[in-house]
């Protein structure tokens, strides 16, 4: 409804639900698909990127002080730094057609919702269980292994819901920087030709795709990680 | 090892916490085969002379000496939600390096005891809070212990729980040579389970025993 009256009112800039369906079919569905593969591909290998270097942290941060320091400060600095900056100097670093660049933005832009979660939740766990620990004459590793990995893993679901959900945006972001395809490469293609309602269509496939993944992958992850949350009496 | 010889001995123990006086000068005896009450009030300071015959704490000064293993069942239960209880139990048994064989065979009899068996697969959030509280002590059994420490085992618990708990803690401690510390804020729980029975004091908690005759 809000779509079609502004469809109406600013004819020029906005096209209608019917020429944006056509156009979708103008594109044709081998390269949507393949839009969407590339999209997912990047976010997901982004997102991956960043959840083990993020557990690789707090495992060491954990088990060092100097190296959680250290792990503060970098995600001090990679949080400080623009997704803008990242995409421009990643593709002037692996060039336009380098599938590397929307993957590291994206890793760059997920490490810290990860990290820091990640971090909270080692802190709750940690204080929860340090009475535990010591009754049980458990040693730091033990207690990363036991307590505090297994303990992690809700918290981890949470960021990654929102992550992943961030990466998906991110990626189409960084993606408009190169020419290595992607639901972002085309968005920007479409609007460098004036082909506006190729930028409806693919902005249309985005946010379906991301409400499809929210839907059908996060939300039944991060249940399923909450399982021994419920109580059954 | 007889009967009679003492197994926990406090001397002058003294604990402090950021300067502030918690226990004033304690001294306690607990023999072999004994089972102690000791009642407070809240913040009495309690919970803090278990841990510190637990090891978990230490003292400010004085003497604290134990003969022979400790298990400690503390005030809140502590069982890792992701695990069963049977999960908790054996992981408590295999961090203390007691081998899984021996701690299968004392989780068959103590929760027939503990009358748990059929809540053993189940997660903590599953069941009551008295079968939680019942899983934390047979968290404890499993380490083989001399001397079973236990910090408010009937708080939270209705009369019948509490009734059957206080029997199988008696059952365990005639039947299995065990000695055991007891303390509560309400004082007629301990009653039943205790042959001796002290009381410690408001802050700064001094230690007077009672006289049962
Ligand atoms: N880790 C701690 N740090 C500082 N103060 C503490 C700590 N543990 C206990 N206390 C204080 O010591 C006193 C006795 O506490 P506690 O032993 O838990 O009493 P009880 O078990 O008899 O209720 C309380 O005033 C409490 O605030
Ligand atoms: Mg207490």
């Amino acid at each position: 409804m809000v779509w079609w009256l502004l469809s109406q009112t600013y004819r020029e800039a906005v096209p209608g639900p019917g020429d944006t369906l056509a156009a979708l079919r103008e594109i044709g569905f081998p390269r949507i698909l393949h839009g969407i593969r590339v999209t997912l591909v990047n976010s997901l290998l982004g997102y991956a990127v960043a959840l083990l270097f993020s557990l690789a942290s707090i495992t060491l941060a954990y088990l060092n002080k100097h190296l959680d320091a250290f792990f503060n400060a970098l995600n001090t600095f990679i949080q400080s730094v623009s997704v803008l900056v990242w995409a421009i100097v990643l593709v002037m670093i692996y060039g336009v057609t380098s599938r590397k660049p929307p993957i590291l933005v994206v890793a760059a832009a997920t490490y810290p919702i990860l990290l820091s979660t990640l971090y909270s939740g080692v802190r709750a766990l940690d204080d929860q269980y340090k009475l535990l620990a010591k009754i049980l004459g458990a040693t730091r590793i033990q207690e990363l292994v036991y307590f505090i990995l297994p303990g992690i893993v809700p918290y981890l679901a949470g960021a990654s819901r929102a992550a992943i959900g961030i990466a998906l945006r991110i990626s189409v972001v960084a993606e408009a920087f190169g020419a290595s395809g992607g639901v972002g490469y085309w968005l920007v293609y479409s609007y460098d030709y004036g082909y506006k309602e190729g930028v409806f269509a693919w902005a249309w496939i985005l946010i379906l795709l991301m409400i499809a993944v929210d839907m059908l992958v996060l939300r039944p992850i991060e249940r399923w990680t909450l399982r021994w949350k419920q109580v059954s009496q | 090892m007889e009967t009679g010889e003492p197994v926990v001995i406090v001397e002058d123990l003294v604990k402090t916490y950021d300067g502030e006086l918690v226990l004033d000068h304690i001294d306690l005896m607990v023999l072999r085969g004994e089972s102690i009450g000791i009642a407070g009030p809240n913040g009495a300071g309690k919970s803090t002379l278990l841990k510190i015959i637990a090891g978990i704490e230490h003292p400010t000064s004085g003497r604290v000496e134990v003969r022979g293993r400790v298990g400690f069942v503390p005030q809140e239960t502590l069982l890792l939600p992701w695990r069963t209880l049977r999960g908790n139990i054996m992981l408590a048994a295999k961090l203390r390096g007691i081998p899984a064989g021996e701690a299968k065979e004392t989780v068959l009899w103590a929760s027939k005891l503990l009358s748990l068996e059929e809540y053993l697969d189940k997660r903590p959030a599953q069941v009551s809070g008295g079968t939680r509280r019942k899983a934390q002590i047979l968290m404890a059994l499993v380490l083989k212990p001399d001397i079973l420490l236990l910090d408010e085992p009937f708080t939270g618990l209705d009369q019948d729980t509490i009734n059957a708990l206080q029997e199988a803690l008696l059952g365990l401690q005639r039947n299995h040579k065990l000695t055991m510390v007891t303390v509560s804020h309400m004082l007629d729980e301990l009653m039943s389970i205790s042959s001796k029975l002290y009381l410690l004091t408001h802050k700064p908690a001094r230690i007077r025993e009672m006289n049962l005759g």
